[in-house]
């Protein structure tokens, strides 16, 4: 009898075990529901917003640097100082939320070119001074867009009276700025007020004119005024790219001039030749183009891409 | 009459046994099959989480390789080794329409999440942990692999 007493609440004893198995393989199941609730909670992006945000405002930046040319340095090694200053301060705002970034520059593809003449005394002609005449000089070939072009310092007032050749009738100077179907020319010439005091006359071919005293008779092509003069219509209501820019009689005309085209001029041989960056008239280098390499990297992102930029932004 | 003493106890006895072993087998079927229940329905809304994180993912790199620029788009996504207490195997492939589908299978379940990506995919079968989904512009693909 006493085996049998030592035995009995046996079956009791496993159900309660059954059943504190079950509880637990319960608990263990709920524990995955809840990971598979939170995990299916969880945000789900990979910052692909900040990645495509931070390209354009790289873009924008790069964009808004061009076209970039400086009078007397290599504009491609400044442009890329320029951009890398950028790049740092983005980094350092970046860097808080742990995504790394980064812009570069690629050094080749930066098209442009920027044709001065600072000699005043010197007539417009090309470097090896012809282009005189009905001829002229072609200064530029294929250009899609000229963001600066400004003729100055013309020497009304000089007392050795040299533009008597600026004052003739006949062959007066003329930038003709032509595309395929259009044509759109400036004749800059010498007149005299009612005072008979000397001024400076800019007409184009639709009729409109300024006539403004030498001394603030700066011609801003691009803009279509002649110092305080705003009635010139610019050249670009008349004419698209690409188009050729070329002087006529530029014997005709003394001062100067700075104008910047997206073409590098050096390569075409139809462009007139041109100095060494000592004697005008000369080119330099400008960056028209960029191309932008983005990099964005946070802890489950890696984005990477390459930008062709112009001034107007993005080129694709 | 002495042979019949008794009788009655160990007839009840072995009634309440009987009737105690019953009830707890039953309990322990019960149990058990509750269990089983639980565990594959948490098995299966484990799988379909997992199963969208990855089509998310997928969707957001074939997204990004769009934005006209990309030459290199990678996303790392961490799935868990088990789901529900389970291992489990990803494939991405199409359904019988052409569709996009991620195809989840563990144990006797199976089931599928659809995604629209207009990258060309490379996907090799994928378990659980690191897994890549990548794109290149050289190869114009999304390729997906475990890491």
């Amino acid at each position: 009898m006493a085996d049998v007493s030592d035995d009995r609440g046996q079956l009791l004893l496993v159900a309660g075990l059954v059943i504190a198995i079950t509880f637990v393989l319960l608990v263990l199941v709920l524990n995955t529901v809840i990971y598979t609730e939170n995990l299916g909670t969880r945000s789900s992006d990979v910052g692909g917003d900040d990645a495509v945000a931070y390209e354009r405002a790289a873009v924008d930046h790069v964009a808004a640097l061009l076209p970039y040319h400086l009078p007397e340095m290599d504009a491609e090694t400044a442009f890329a100082e320029e951009v890398e200053e950028w790049v740092r301060w983005s980094q350092r705002h970046t860097l808080i939320h742990t995504n790394l970034v980064d812009v570069t520059v690629a050094e080749e593809d930066m098209t442009g070119t920027r044709i001065r003449h600072i000699d005043s005394s010197r007539a417009f002609t090309d470097a090896d001074g012809e282009g005189g005449g009905e001829e002229g000089w072609t200064l530029a070939t294929d250009v899609e867009h000229t963001p600066q072009f400004r003729i100055w310092e013309l020497p009304v007032e000089n007392e050795t009276n040299i533009l008597d050749v600026f004052a003739v009738e006949t062959g007066r100077f003329r930038v003709v700025i032509a595309d395929e179907d259009d044509e759109w020319w400036l004749e800059i010439y010498e007149g005299e007020d009612a005072d008979g005091n000397p001024i400076v006359i800019a007409k184009t071919n639709s009729g409109n004119r300024c006539e403004v005293e030498s001394s603030s008779s700066t011609i801003d092509l691009v803009a279509g005024t002649v110092g305080n003069c705003e009635e010139i219509d610019p050249f670009t209501e008349t004419v698209d790219g690409p188009y050729t820019i070329r002087y006529e009689n530029a014997d005709n005309i003394e001062g100067q001039y700075d104008l910047l085209v997206d073409v590098d001029v050096e390569e075409n041989a139809q462009n007139g030749p041109y100095n060494d960056p000592t004697v005008s008239p000369y080119t330099t280098s400008a960056v028209y183009y960029a191309t932008a390499g983005v990099t964005y990297e946070n802890d489950r992102l890696t984005y990477e891409s390459t930008v062709d930029v112009s001034p107007e932004g993005r080129r694709d | 009459m002495t042979d019949d003493r008794a009788v009655a106890s160990t007839l009840s006895y072995a009634l309440t046994l009987s009737i105690t072993t019953i009830l707890l087998v039953s309990v322990f079927a019960g149990a058990g099959s509750l269990v089983d229940g639980q565990q594959d329905r948490a098995i299966e809304s484990g799988l379909t989480v997992q199963g969208e994180r990855l089509a998310a993912d997928l969707m957001t790199v074939d997204q990004l390789s769009r934005t006209g620029s990309a030459e290199h788009v990678e996303v790392r996504i961490d799935l868990p080794a088990h789901v529900g207490g389970e291992g489990y195997r990803i494939g991405i492939t199409e359904d019988g329409e052409g569709n996009d589908i991620i195809e989840l299978t563990s144990g006797g379940i199976e089931l599928s999440v659809d995604f629209i990506v207009e990258r060309a995919l490379e996907a090799e079968r994928l378990n659980g942990g690191t897994v890549t989904i990548k794109f290149d512009d050289e190869t114009g693909t999304i390729e997906v692999r475990n890491d």
